[in-house]
């Protein structure tokens, strides 16, 4: 019995340590001990970046909250035939404060601000022993760009919203709106530290990270949208001598072989792998190409002929055979009735969707080299800004600038890549302001379609309701855009975050 | 010790090898006995007081030294070698009163033992021991099962329906290997899991897997431990009930063999109908025309139409009944073994069960289950007391690729054949898989439809779960009335699971393409879990000046828990038939997993005083520490008090002949739940982000994605318990009723709207919601006998007064999740929706009535929904989200059940009846709506929807705007009594038997849920709570043919 009871004492003694009941998770780690190193930082930025790839952000969906790259179905370039999407409903006027997209938009692009804010306040705090100072800028130059990036996106669909620039606590949380000049402040002086620490480039293994180039290039876009013409010119020329130059291509620009292209200047990257990297912007179903997002008729007779000249003008069209002798990028962008659209499986295009056209740029075409379907994830980069783009920011700002001299030749490197030809051969070159604009707008339609920039376009020019228009007159079944006034333009503040925050107000075209 | 014992009988694994080690340990037991010159023999016989007959297996013991003593044998006789000094000897049987004989010098003495009164005798199983019913106070059934009885059911759940009251027992799927019923005690307490702890030999268990997966014909008790009085010496795991499960021990005596085994054939309960093609086809057309308006592109022309009618072109056009392709007859096939007997010192049962189940649907599916139960019991000394129990089970399912995901939600085999549109083939005229019909590629586009016979063989699924759970205890006696007792359990839960997608394709009728997997992919899974626990217990029982019963229990217990998962996954094998890593799998590899621990170390006590045996008094505590709480929070206590009054044993009742027994009780007490998720105190960084960079390398990522509750605490049950028991005509008829009330608070809750600008849309639980249930309960049972027909019967009512959420804390904002709605004032997860007025005749009607969700397309034929409110609190002529309100309570107001049993000449037929009453159920799945998806077929009755030939009153039209939305219209009244077991059986006499050596022989034929009586058409009743129930398996019914032996 003697042994038995030594046996109990022994057993018991275990329970007594009072280590026993303190268990810390096997998974994660805790917050006492991350930001201490260069490679916690690195981690840390890379949390930041993680948000991009949010379905409502830059990776899209099919079958839910319509993302960033879907933002063309907004206006009139394309259809969202799934209206539960977002655009959809949006466009028919079935929308209201509640939408999912609205909430789901606005909590992503919070959640990627409050990681930036993390970012900055702790990288700031790393011991000068652990991390240089310049690898610290760099770090910290990232961090600027994307919660500028953030915050734009924000400002341009909601116009004014918090401006949120430390970490709170919860108590701290309840904050007001700040106006539109703030955040359009504070965007600016973002991207302006930005630029002034990112690397012109970075090592082959870091390609991805947000350059100098990338700064420069969001700046000039919101100065743009701000109608800040000069400063944009001016972020632009300073992008010019980075060594961007556009890719041969035009069509594979938009696979995954175009993903290192140096058209590119900032691109949210995106792998096909197991693990959450994957996008589903380029999937597609098998019996119709990305059902969802459906190219309108009128962006279809939008492009030009060969010649130059819109298919109202030209010779050269044919209404039986649309997509003959007409510039490149169409058929790049559009699928026609009877196309292959799956290459390794040769299936024809039926012409069975609404719009009767098929949306192809970004597109899967085939399983991926590792076999995975068109429908599943896939790891196509989203273009984010490219330096056509930037280009044909540069021409517009000197059209609105009246500085039209140096407009066309910019307008005329866009054109050159597709074989389209010269602004001077075929409009002449002394061409009005509002022609040059013209042409400059178009330009950018045609260049730019499907890459989610058109809505952003039509609000800096002011054309919403006249997009909304020429929807309707495409007369598509099933679609019957309805515009009511500011609020076709502009995202209402959320209604759950209305409901959780009571210091905010919602947004006065959407009272 | 233990550990050796344990790796014996691990290496002799499903052998008779545990039988050898048995006998192996009664022969050195037995020899260790002794004799001295001072002892004096004494023999007799002992017989039966009710028929004169001996009895054997009798306890004859020496009265001062109960752990000396022989048993009688077959004939009654003993022989029994005492110390000179005895002057008495005890006798003691199971079902007779003991009695103590003074020997008086005599060497030759018979004694007649009297039958005891059994109600009196009748033992509850408690917390951490027994207790006789009578002296109860708290609220416990328990339920004994006899060993002859074998009832054909696939898991130990099913042997609870129909024998307690209070207990909400529901089958959900009848899917093999997950065919469980959800268990819940007296209403739901918690927002979380409402499992009830499961004790199986003294060992606890999250979840009522290993409870389910016990072999039924191992198992000895059963017992429902309802109020805070019973539960609370679980302390912090008793929220939600206790079950404590104690399975067959060995009896003294010489060996005895049982042989249990039925086969059986399981059909579904209810077959759903469905549209045929044709009217399928015209339906279709017909909602594309009211949803798009009349150009719209129809899907079928009227020639196809014409195809499907007269069957011209089956492979395009056809008329496919998925029900038939799809529900089949299954078998069911269940055989146990088991050995059991002992002498004096030690007893041991082994025994093995095996079950083989296959699925209602056709398909790869299969369940395999094996059972190991070792039970032996060592008075080693006369002071020691050694006992080792171990309960073994491993359960192996088959199944195609995604296993049970196959067969249900979204995209399994039920919901895909009750959607599947019957105009594409089962299979084309070329043998391959229907997967379009003709009209697929028409400009309205459709996607093709998931076959569900492919879905049902398409690559591979295998999981295995194997179950160890032992205990060694060992038990010093310092006195009689002292005794501690020290055990180590562990019980170890290994998995594994392996998932196969092979490369497939999918072709239409003339060969094209459709659909292609170009990759396989293999997933294999495994998780270790186990949990050591180590129980001291001291307990001290005596009775003082005869008026005072006092018994103590002091006890101390550590938990440790550490459970982990490894998921590997591949793609690319050259071969769909190499199915194992390592066979040349190079594309996406992945590795994923997961892990944490646990540590609890609790102490207990209770102690039971009973004043001249009618004044009863019980009280519990328990102390449990926990690690899922932070440093402020790791304590929490539990007490509870009870009491009852045996009015039967005043005086003023004594002369009242009819009252056996009559007994009063009530108690008070607080029981906590820590099922909450581990770490919510604990602020961490999410290490499990990545993102890419370079040539698509895939690289680390960190960020805060929750916030911490460094509060958390238990969450907490009030329960309040008044009963009465009553024993009347001679222990005949036995009734007990009733009243509990609960109240629940600090439920964790995790809906507080925090502004998202702070980045982190997870808050991490807070202890803020509460709840209040509250119920009566009547029990009542009869036992009788006429001539040589016995019978008992028994029922119960029970009644759910009121289930409702009371609080949801500050900030705290209503849940609604779909259908479902957590209010304040409405029971939890009440259906929320909106309320159908009725059905829009004209477009005047249309017009005069408030606008419905700003469409401009409401019509007549569709809902007018009712406007309830708006913005203000007050309807505003508009219908939208504002006037959506409960619609239905999940939740039954009564259950009931009852049982019968009778037996006459050798036939016996027991019965189980179970009844549901008041209970919503939402049905607004596949099928219940009008047609919506774009291939759903629809039930049956959608024939008689809304047209303007057939202005129907009860059915909207297809194709408008707001039909389908949650509203009460898909409420439906899911009340039932079902004949849920049946069994007649036939023994053959004893005497035929005996000459073969065999001391039972019994054939019988079973049945489940053969019968049900309910309003609701297409699905089972029986399902739980939610939407979507109806992906999940359906219901079966089983016929069973079974054999019971025993010698």
């Amino acid at each position: 019995m003697k042994k038995l009871i030594v046996l109990f004492c022994v057993i018991n003694c275990v329970g007594c340590s009072k280590e026993y009941l303190n268990k810390d998770s096997l998974t994660q780690i805790g917050q006492t001990t991350f930001w201490k190193t260069e490679q916690d930082a690195l981690l840390g930025i890379n949390g930041i970046y993680e948000a991009l790839q949010d379905r409502v952000l830059y990776s899209g969906n099919l079958n839910g909250n319509a993302g960033l790259p879907m933002y063309d179905n907004f206006g009139d370039n394309c259809y969202n035939s799934y209206k539960f999407e977002g655009p959809g409903n949006f466009m028919i006027a079935n929308i209201d404060p509640s939408g999912a997209l609205f909430s789901a938009f606005w909590t992503s692009c919070y959640k990627g601000i409050t990681r930036a804010n993390t970012a900055i306040e702790n990288i700031n705090n790393i011991p000068a022993a652990n991390i240089s100072d310049s690898k610290k800028q760099q770090l910290l130059g990232q961090a600027y760009f994307l919660r500028a990036l953030f915050y734009m996106n924000l400002a341009v669909y909601f116009k004014d919203v918090p401006l949120i620039l430390n970490v709170q606590t919860l108590d701290e949380a309840y904050v007001p709106k700040n106006s539109y000049q703030e955040v359009s402040d504070q965007i600016i002086s973002d991207l302006k530290a930005a630029a002034d620490v990112l690397p012109d480039a970075y090592p082959a293994e870091q390609y991805g990270y947000a350059t100098k180039g990338a700064a420069l290039g969001l700046l000039a876009r919101f100065y743009l949208y701000n109608k800040d013409y000069q400063n944009a010119l001016d972020a632009t020329t300073a992008i010019m001598s980075l060594g961007y130059s556009l890719n041969p291509s035009y069509a594979q620009l938009f696979t995954e072989q175009g993903e290192k292209s140096k058209e590119i200047i900032f691109a949210v990257r995106f792998v096909q792998d197991a693990s959450n990297n994957g996008e589903t912007f380029s999937a597609t179903y098998t019996g119709i190409p990305k059902v969802d997002e459906q190219p309108m008729p009128n962006l279809v007779k939008d492009y030009y002929c060969t010649d130059g000249l819109p298919i109202t003008q030209s010779p050269l069209y044919s209404a039986a055979n649309e997509k003959a002798n007409r510039d490149p990028r169409l058929t790049s962008t559009i699928y026609f009735k009877s196309d292959t659209f799956l290459i390794d499986t040769k299936t024809v295009f039926k012409g069975n969707t609404a719009t009767k056209y098929g949306l192809k740029k970004y597109i899967r075409n085939s399983a991926s080299s590792s076999g995975v379907g068109v429908g599943s994830p896939g790891g196509q980069d989203f273009i984010v800004l490219r330096y056509a783009d930037v280009l044909l920011m540069r021409a517009e700002a000197l059209v609105e600038l009246n500085q039209l001299t140096d407009a066309y030749a910019l307008i005329d490197m866009v054109r050159a890549r597709v074989n389209m030809p010269n602004v001077e051969d075929v409009e002449g070159n002394g061409l009005s302001q509002d022609q040059l604009r013209a042409i400059v707008r178009h330009e950018r339609r045609v260049e730019l379609a499907c890459e989610g920039l058109r809505f952003f376009d039509l609000k800096r020019w002011g054309l919403v309701e006249q997009a909304f228009q020429t929807t309707i007159a495409d007369n598509v079944p099933g679609y019957a855009p309805v515009y009511r006034g500011p609020k076709s333009e502009t995202f209402p503040i959320p209604q759950s975050e209305l409901d959780a925050n009571t210091n905010l107000v919602q947004n006065p075209d959407w009272q | 010790m233990r550990m050796s014992f344990f790796q014996l009988v691990k290496s002799r694994l499903g052998s008779f090898g545990l039988l050898l080690v048995c006998a192996f340990l009664l022969l050195t037991t037995a020899s260790a006995q002794q004799n001295s010159p001072q002892d004096t023999v004494i023999t007799g016989k002992v017989i039966s007081s009710k028929d004169g007959a001996p009895l054997a297996g009798v306890s004859v013991t020496d009265s001062r030294n109960p752990a000396k003593g022989v048993v009688t044998d077959a004939n009654g006789l003993y022989q029994i070698r005492v110390n000179k000094g005895v002057k008495a000897l005890q006798f003691s049987h199971v079902g007779y009163v003991s009695s103590e004989v003074a020997i008086s010098g005599k060497t030759l003495v018979n004694v007649t033992l009297t039958a005891a009164d059994a109600a009196l005798d009748e033992v509850v199983v408690v917390g951490y021991g027994t207790q006789k019913k009578i002296n109860q106070t708290g609220s416990t059934e328990t339920v004994r099962f006899d060993d002859a009885v074998n009832e054909p059911v696939t898991n130990t759940g099913q042997l609870m329906y129909g024998k307690f009251s209070g207990v909400q027992i529901t089958q959900s799927s009848g899917l093999p290997g997950a065919d469980a019923s959800s268990i819940i005690i007296r209403g739901v307490g918690t927002f979380g899991s409402t499992n009830p702890l499961v004790v199986i030999d003294n060992i606890q268990y999250d979840g009522l897997e290993a409870f389910n997966n016990l072999a039924p014909s191992d198992i000895e008790s059963i017992s429902v431990l309802k109020d805070a009085s019973a539960s609370s010496i679980y302390g912090a795991r008793g929220a939600n009930g206790v079950i404590v499960v104690t399975t067959k021990k060995g009896k003294k005596g010489s060996m005895k063999v049982i042989y249990n085994a039925y086969t059986g054939l399981q059909s579904v309960t209810v077959v759903p109908k469905y549209l045929d093609a044709v009217n399928y086809a015209k339906l279709k057309n017909e909602h594309d025309i009211n949803a798009n308006g009349a150009n719209a592109p129809l899907r079928y022309t009227d020639a196809d139409i014409q195809a499907i009618a007269d069957g011209s072109n089956p492979d395009q056009y056809a008329n496919t009944n998925w029900a038939k392709e799809i529900l089949r007859t299954a078998p069911v096939q269940n055989h146990f073994l088991s050995f059991s007997g002992g002498n004096d010192k030690t007893t041991y049962r082994v025994s093995l069960g095996y079950l083989n189940q296959q699925a209602v649907v056709r398909g790869k599916f299969k369940n395999e289950r094996f059972n190991l139960s070792l039970n032996l019991n060592s008075q080693v000394k006369d002071w020691l007391n050694i006992s080792n129990v171990t309960n073994m089970y491993w359960s192996a399912f088959k199944g195609p690729a995604g296993g049970a995901d196959a067969i249900t939600g979204e995209t399994g085999i039920i919901n895909q054949f009750q959607r599947s549109s019957p105009t594409v083939p089962a299979y084309y005229s070329n043998g391959e898989y229907g997967i379009v019909d003709g009209s697929y590629q028409n400009v309205n586009f459709s996607f093709p439809v998931t076959n569900p016979l492919r879905t049902g063989y398409l690559g591979n699924y295998r999981s295995n779960d194997i179950n160890m759970a032992d205990r060694l205890g060992v038990k010093v006696d310092f006195t009689k009335s002292l005794s501690f007792e020290t055990s180590g359990s562990i019980n170890l839960n290994f998995g594994n699971t392996s998932n196969f997608v092979p490369t497939s394709a999918t072709y239409d009728w003339a060969g094209n393409l459709v659909g292609q997997n170009l990759v396989n992919t293999l997933t294999k899974g495994n998780n270790l879990d186990y949990r050591l626990l180590n129980e001291n217990i001291l307990r001290y029982s005596k009775r003082f000046n005869r008026d005072h019963d006092l018994s103590v229990l002091l006890g101390h217990s550590l938990i440790y828990n550490k459970s982990s998962v490894n998921k590997g996954q591949v793609s690319g094998f050259p071969s769909n038939s190499i199915q194992e890593f390592d066979g040349g799998g190079v594309l996406n590899p992945n590795v994923s997993g997961s892990a944490y621990e646990v540590a609890l170390q609790s102490f207990f006590s209770r102690v039971n005083y009973i004043f001249k045996g009618k004044y009863l008094f019980e009280f519990n505590i328990r102390r449990d520490g926990s690690s899922r709480f932070g440093a402020s929070n790791k304590y929490g206590n539990f007490p509870s008090a009870s009491a009852g009054w045996r009015i039967s044993q005043e005086r003023f009742l004594s002369h009242v002949k009819w009252i056996s027994d009559l007994k009063i009780r009530a108690s008070w007490g607080i029981t906590g739940n820590d099922n909450i998720g581990n770490y919510i105190f604990e602020q961490t960084y999410n290490t499990n982000l990545d993102y890419v960079l370079g040539n698509d390398v895939v690289v680390g990522a960190v960020a805060l994605t929750s916030l911490a509750n460094p509060t958390i605490t238990w969450e907490t049950i009030k329960q309040t318990d008044v009963g009465l028991d009553a024993s009347l005509f001679r222990n005949k008829l036995s009734i007990t009723a009733g009243y509990f009330k609960k109240n629940s608070y600090d439920l964790l809750y995790t809906n507080f709207p925090i502004p998202s600008t702070i980045g982190v849309t997870n808050l991490a639980a807070q202890n803020a919601a509460s709840m209040v249930n509250s119920g009566l309960e009547f029990l009542v049972n009869y036992r009788g006998k006429i001539a040589k027909f016995n019978y008992s019967i028994g029922g119960s009512v029970s009644k759910f007064a009121d289930n409702k959420v009371t609080g949801l804390g500050e900030k705290g904002a209503e849940t609604i999740s779909g259908e479902t709605i957590i209010r304040i004032g409405a029971p939890f997860g009440a259906y929320y929706g909106y309320k159908v007025l009725g059905i829009f005749q004209t477009q005047d009607e249309v017009n005069n009535a408030p606008v419905q969700f700003g469409s401009n397309k409401t019509a007549p034929g569709d809902f007018q929904y009712a406007d309830l409110s708006g913005p203000d609190g007050k309807p505003d002529g508009k219908i939208d989200a504002y006037d959506r309100t409960v619609i239905g309570n999940p939740f039954p107001k009564w259950t009931y059940n009852f049982n019968a049993s009778l037996d006459y000449k050798g036939f016996d037929l027991n019965l189980t009846f179970q009844g549901v009453q008041r209970i919503d159920r939402l049905l607004n799945d596949n099928g219940q709506l009008p047609m919506e998806g774009d291939r759903n077929n629809v039930l049956a009755y959608w024939i008689d929807r809304w047209t303007v030939d057939n202005p129907s009153t009860k059915l909207p039209r297809l194709g408008g705007p707001k039909n389908s939305i949650v509203s009460d219209f898909y409420i439906q009244d899911a009340s039932y009594l079902r004949l849920k077991n049946v069994e007649l059986g036939y023994s053959l006499p004893a005497s035929v038997t005996k000459r073969i050596g065999i001391d039972l022989l019994r054939f019988y034929v079973g049945g489940q849920n053969m019968l049900t009586f309910t309003k609701m058409k297409n699905f089972d009743p029986e399902r739980q709570r939610g939407g979507a129930t109806d992906q999940l398996t359906p219901l079966y019914k089983i016929i069973t043919f079974g054999l019971n032996v025993k010698f």
